[in-house]
């Protein structure tokens, strides 16, 4: 936490003011309120209006669309800011049709989380294929840390408190288990191609998988004390490439070539 | 390596209190430091603080107001010990040495570990202070960069390592140093964690192998073979 959550000093007048009604403890100050400006509750704005009527026509639920909306929010504030009144108003809802469907706001993270945990299992791993170099395991590590910024909100938390680390303990030893499972058969893989001499002390071997996995999982974190959210796209590729690096002393020369394209292109 | 060396003057004065009670400032770090490990930063309450320790809230808020502060002085404490730790970082440098450094690192995370895993993972509080981030940032890479000089001094670098790989190698160290627990407990059940922590110190060094020289891949393969046969008892009081 350091200095980051350090509260912003209090301008006096501000100070005088949050002096009597003591907030509920263990919260920090709503001090992003929304204005009221907007009308009486349940006018709803036009946008709004027109968006939901759009993803009517698309199909999509009230309840995809509270999903989707809430992690634009979290993306933008953090789990911990996120309130339920912030997202009724930004759809034009009221808080009681969101907590129809999500009672509390921790479970619209959860609902996100289940999401991103999907998305992740369905669509990367089929990326792992016979073919495999060291450019397309750029490729697809790369594919994976783009979808994690999509939820970059939400993956912060859970790979960030400890409450949601243990609370997932579970699912995330199996999402590891099978990490590894694929990405020692990608090693396999890259040995059979000709990029990668095998590493032969399965204890080494442990060591460069539990290395590139928390590169690749804790990137953002590392990436977010440096840089505006706004640039994760941009500073991934050099994460990314990063990971490959524990990869060098196995690397052959097609696969050093490779390795340097990479590095030179996304220089 | 995560040098946290920066350290507000006015908390480490809070900090200094005298010793022979313990204050009610400490008795709140302490227990919230023991909730905040067990349950997490965001479900962290000060009300339930405040029940545990027989205190009411208004005790507690008397001396942070909010539960931010509180783990804001509880990182203030860890970047003061981390700070020793750091101070012994000499010319004599090598991989056993660092190991060890690593291992006092690993194991002082491990104490913090609600707070420290917690540092980075919410967007908001990051956001409000990317600057200071940025500082502290800074301040760790010097040191991570003078660990690379250090050992490429002592030949322990690989001497083809081009510039390039050096640099993205200290930034790979300190990840590894900073995300290495967070992964620890996504990687084994939260009990088995205490046990682990000889192998994460080991899982940080191991960062640095695609630089080392013969001489430095001896010296961790030595390292690596003690900690895995559970080999490393020497703290352990001789019967």
């Amino acid at each position: 936490m350091s200095t980051q959550v350090k509260p912003e000093k209090k301008k006096p007048q501000e100070a005088a003011a949050e002096v009597q009604p003591k907030r509920k403890v263990g919260r920090p100050p709503k001090t992003d309120k929304i204005p009221r400006a907007a009308g009486p509750r349940g006018v709803k704005s036009e946008a709004a209006r027109m968006t939901r009527l759009a993803a009517k026509r698309a199909g999509t639920s009230t309840r995809e669309l509270i999903i989707a909306s809430a992690n634009e929010i979290i993306n933008r504030t953090g789990v911990v800011d996120f309130r339920i009144e912030t997202l009724a108003q930004s759809l034009s809802l009221s808080p009681g049709n969101i907590t129809y469907h999500f009672p509390k706001k921790e479970d619209i993270i959860a609902a996100i989380w289940e999401e991103y945990v999907a998305i992740m299992r369905d669509t990367t791993e089929e990326m792992i294929t016979p073919l495999l170099d060291i450019k397309q395991l750029f490729l697809y590590f790369r594919t994976a840390a783009s979808k994690a910024i999509n939820y970059v909100g939400v993956t912060t938390y859970y790979f960030g408190d400890m409450g949601a680390l243990l609370r997932e303990n579970e699912t995330f030893r199996r999402q590891i288990e099978r990490g590894r499972e694929l990405i020692f058969s990608s090693y396999d893989t890259l040995v059979r191609n000709g990029y990668m001499k095998p590493i032969e002390n399965p204890e080494i071997k442990e060591l460069t998988f539990d290395s590139q996995m928390t590169m690749l999982r804790w990137w953002i974190n590392h990436a977010l004390t440096k840089y505006p959210e706004q640039d994760l796209p941009v500073v991934m590729d050099k994460y990314i490439a990063l990971s490959l690096l524990q990869l060098i002393p196995y690397l052959t020369e097609s696969g050093k070539r490779q390795f340097v394209n990479i590095v030179n292109l996304i220089k | 390596m995560p040098a946290k060396t920066k350290t507000s003057t006015i908390k480490k004065a809070a900090v200094e209190l005298p010793q022979e009670e313990v204050s009610t400032r400490e008795m709140i770090l302490r227990r919230s430091l023991e909730l905040i490990n067990a349950k997490g930063m965001v479900d962290f309450r000060i009300d339930t603080l405040a029940t545990s320790l027989g205190l009411s809230p208004g005790n507690i808020t008397y001396h942070f107001s909010r539960k931010e502060d509180i783990c804001v002085a509880l990182w203030e404490q860890y970047l003061e010990e981390y700070g020793k730790v750091v101070r012994s970082l000499t010319t004599l440098l090598d991989m056993k040495q660092l190991y060890l450094l690593n291992r006092i690192n690993i194991n002082l995370n491990y104490k913090y570990r609600g707070v420290v895993v917690f540092r980075s993972a919410d967007l908001g509080a990051m956001k409000r202070d990317q600057e200071a981030g940025r500082v502290n940032e800074d301040e760790h890479f010097a040191i991570a960069r003078r660990v690379m000089s250090l050992l490429k001094l002592n030949g322990y670098l690989d001497k083809d390592t081009t510039k390039e790989i050096i640099e993205g190698t200290h930034i790979y160290h300190y990840i590894m140093m900073r995300w290495c627990i967070n992964f620890a407990y996504q990687a084994y059940t939260p009990e088995e964690v205490e046990s682990k922590l000889d192998y994460l110190a080991l899982m940080s060094l191991h960062a640095l192998y695609p630089t080392l020289s013969q001489k430095g891949r001896d010296e961790f393969a030595e390292i690596l073979a003690k900690v895995s046969t559970g080999n490393l008892l020497g703290d352990r009081p001789v019967k």
